[in-house]
């Protein structure tokens, strides 16, 4: 198994040469993933794990986080182009939030869906107060793949529907 | 409740399909082992499975088009509303018929594959390991986890209509970006099947087996992913065409991969070399299908927890183990004795030219693995989710695929093992002059359509340089090529990597140039984006209410003034009912210079609206490469076959 390694070292100058410009390229790529990785990687959260962190004081504002879940139902409200909704999850986790912006299509009531923004220190809008913990999001994502079907109804919807019978690969 | 006959069928197909790759996996396993010949009964156990397989599909299309709803899978992906078309592609609507679509392909492609190949003895029964085990392991997911033909348990649960389709799906486009790229996913275990031939009983017509296999499965993931991406755009309307998403890097990694082995396969043809590296390749490509399925499906990106709390996330994690153990562990018994040309000593020749190619692919295959896993890593390491997005994608993918395409562009021009010639000096220069044109024919066409003059990105800058570089000699070169040898497989590839560039152009200026804005337009009045030199103005008639078969349409006629034409548009929200939630058709003026694209995105009163303008040049270039590529397969699939 290890013969390559000692024919590696019979090897003329060239052959060297082309190795050690392979290994320096394949590092360059490696460092450029992980540093990469470090500066645009998002802290995730479920609702409930807000919650907890909110609780235990651990919750740090103004910082950039996603968090995912889905949207509560009847929980959307629209004022003056600003949507306020609920986010929630399997453990009923509950964190509010705002959003102005368009929202994309396949957002609706029992959708899974994840919010990019944060918890501001200040807010001051005559509404509410920062320790009230509404999340500013500027950035909507649904699920994306070939289950929307599925996901557009949430299991409690699917169970009136279906009785026990979910549907198996409904995720979450 | 009796299901009904083909219904009935369909089950028994779905044990033959089971029952027959078992046999299969245990005569091809018998054969190998005992050296007495069970190949025939192996190969007959196959033919089996590929029936049982067909009549699953016609009990579920039989299921789908009676509208048998007491089929909890009909009744997810279907509704009695639903058009005939989408009726056919709910077959492949979720996972249930997902997983079946894939096993139908698979048998498909291997039966292909044995008669067009006359795969017989020991070579067929290794060829069978790989096909048999992998529908084994889907039907027995099917039978266990997610049966498409299964029936409610409790009878008084059967819905009187189904859900149906998402609205948003129904559409040509989505209805067949699925199955092409399941034909590209299932199509790579042929060329990985011939790997194995190879490391059990030395094929050493592997490789040319392999290539030609290789092709069809790249052209089927190509054009999938491409009119997935074309949908996206299209059809979800806020101007976006590649999202990075786990479910697109899914189909991304494999095809990373698939690439760099029908380069290397290419040295290996040339030179006999990379036989090793060529091995690892097509079985990892292969490997790579199924751990992309496996994050796609198990919901483990979202977070760990998702994924334990299904056991199919489980399955398909030992089904990967015991693949990747068995495929790197025949490479590694076999590695002294696989024969390998390591002699690279011209360093300006084509083979180095494929090794960086080789190493750049892999780098961008490295990027987007780790991007794409890195959620699943972090939470088990530390316990903190964490949520990759775009940002790191256009981070780190510049530096790697950018030299790719600098090397797309020279290295068709250099010769296998010798120094280069006057040739290539020649083209070099050609090129340099094209590439100077170009580089000053869309700096200017940019100030045309109020981009300023040298002010965009490196690698925009890059890529409309490379397109002339790479076009005046590629002209040249088929303009020199002797009559009847005009379409070989080389004049193929200079196609594609045409096409390449001009979808390189048309990404790097959608990154850098994009332009989006809110404008509200009320009846009549104009709205002037005098950078850009466009005006909108909405018609007098302001929002128009219709209703069509399925859904009520809210539009308004938009007049878009820009390059000197004036187009309507018709931007729409369409309800489609209270099931689901409304959808945006977007209006869109495109030429070949720029995408200016309409969305409705509220709706204030009968004569105002908000809309979100975005303007991206050289869009179209996307498409345009693509298409060209594609056509570029075709001419290699072409020369290949004769």
């Amino acid at each position: 198994m290890l013969s390559f390694l000692e024919k590696a070292r019979e090897k003329p100058a060239t052959m060297n040469r082309t190795m050690i410009s392979l290994i320096m390229a394949f590092l360059a790529v490696l460092w450029l993933v992980f540093s990469g990785i470090q500066d645009a990687s998002l802290f995730f959260y479920f609702p409930t794990e807000v919650e907890q962190s909110i609780t235990s004081d651990e919750m740090e504002q103004d910082a950039r986080i996603r968090i995912g879940g889905f949207v509560q139902p009847d929980s959307i409200s629209i004022e003056d182009e600003v949507v306020f909704f609920v986010l929630t999850d399997d453990e009923r986790g509950v964190v509010r939030v705002r959003y102005e912006g368009i929202l994309p299509d396949m957002f609706a009531e029992g959708q899974g869906a994840v919010a990019e923004g944060i918890f501001p220190s200040e807010v001051d809008n005559g509404y509410f107060s920062a320790d009230e913990w509404i999340f500013y999001a500027d950035d909507i994502f649904v699920k994306h793949g070939e289950e929307y079907s599925k996901e557009h109804l949430d299991k409690t919807e699917m169970k009136k529907r279906f009785g026990s019978g979910i549907p198996s690969g409904t995720l979450e | 409740m009796i299901a009904s006959w083909p219904v009935f069928l369909g089950r028994f197909g779905l044990w033959a399909l089971c029952a027959g790759a078992l046999f299969a996996l245990v005569f091809s396993v018998l054969d190998l082992k005992s050296k007495s010949q069970w190949s025939l009964v192996a190969k007959r156990s196959f033919l089996t499975s590929c029936i049982g397989s067909l009549l699953t599909v016609f009990g579920l299309q039989y299921a789908l088009f009676s509208h048998d709803f007491s089929i909890r899978y009909v009744a997810t992906v279907s509704s009695k509303s639903q058009p005939t078309m989408y009726l056919f592609s709910a077959w492949w609507g979720s996972l249930e018929g997902g997983l079946l679509l894939w096993a139908f392909l698979i048998c498909l492609f291997t039966f292909l594959a044995i008669y067009k190949d006359k795969l017989r003895g020991s070579i067929l029964t290794s060829f069978l390991l790989l096909p048999s085990a992998t529908l084994c392991f889907f039907s027995g997911l099917m039978l266990k986890f997610a049966n498409p033909l299964a029936s409610f348990d409790d009878r008084f649960t059967i819905p009187l209509d189904g859900i149906g389709m998402n609205p948003l799906l129904q559409d040509p486009g989505m209805a067949i970006h699925p199955p092409l790229l399941y034909l590209g996913f299932t199509g790579i275990t042929i060329p990985a099947s011939h790997a194995i031939t190879h490391l059990l009983n030395k094929n050493e017509e592997w490789i040319q087996l392999s290539r030609y296999w290789t092709n069809y499965a790249w052209f089927f993931l190509t054009t999938g992913i491409l009119v997935g991406s074309w949908w996206a755009y299209h059809e979800l309307g806020w101007g976006g065409w590649w999202f990075w998403d786990p479910v697109e890097n899914a189909s991304l990694m494999p095809w990373l991969l698939l690439t760099a082995f029908a380069h290397s396969a290419l040295a290996f043809k040339a030179r006999k070399l990379f036989n090793r590296w060529n091995l690892f390749l097509v079985l990892a490509a292969y490997g790579m299908t199924l751990v992309g399925t496996f994050i796609t499906r198990s919901g483990i990106i979202t977070s760990v927890h998702a994924f334990s709390e299904s056991d199919l996330g489980y399955w398909f994690l030992g089904y990967i183990t015991v693949y990747l153990l068995f495929a790197f562990g025949f490479l590694g018994f076999n590695w002294d004795s696989l024969k390998d040309n390591s002699d690279l000593k011209e360093s300006a020749s084509k083979e180095n030219a494929i090794l960086f190619n080789n190493l750049l692919f892999l780098g961008m295959f490295v990027a987007v693995f780790f991007g794409t896993t890195w959620p699943i890593f972090s939470e088990i390491s530390t316990g903190e989710k964490v949520s990759v997005g775009a940002p790191y994608f256009e981070k780190t993918i510049p530096p790697i695929s950018m030299p790719a395409l600098i090397l797309l562009s020279i290295a068709p021009w250099l010769s296998w093992k010798r120094k280069t010639g006057k040739k290539f000096k020649n083209y070099l220069k050609i090129g340099t002059i094209g590439g100077l044109l170009s580089f000053l024919f869309f700096s200017y066409i940019r100030s045309s359509i109020g981009l300023p003059w040298l002010d965009s990105s490196w690698e925009h800058f890059l890529t409309t340089f490379l397109l002339g570089f790479t076009l005046l000699p590629t002209c040249k070169e088929f303009l020199d090529s002797k009559k009847g040898r005009f379409m070989s497989s080389y004049h193929g590839g200079l196609i594609v990597h045409l096409g390449v560039l001009f979808l390189a152009i048309g990404a790097t200026a959608s990154v850098e140039h994009k332009f989006q804005t809110d404008a509200i337009l009320e009846n009549e009045k104009s709205f002037v984006l005098d950078d850009y030199d466009v005006e909108l103005t909405q018609d007098a008639n302001g929002l128009q209410i219709t209703n069509s078969e399925n859904y009520s349409s809210f539009g308004a006629s938009v007049h878009v003034s820009s390059d000197g034409g004036t187009k309507i548009l018709y931007p729409e929200k369409r309800d489609y009912g209270p099931n689901w939630s409304p959808t945006t058709e977007m209006g869109l003026k495109s030429n070949w210079k720029r995408d200016i694209t309409l969305s409705m995105s509220e709706i204030i009163n009968d004569s105002k609206v908000r809309y979100r303008v975005t303007i991206q040049p050289f869009l179209k270039f996307i498409w345009i490469g693509g298409i060209i590529s594609i056509l570029g397969f075709l001419v290699i699939i072409g020369s290949e076959r004769r």
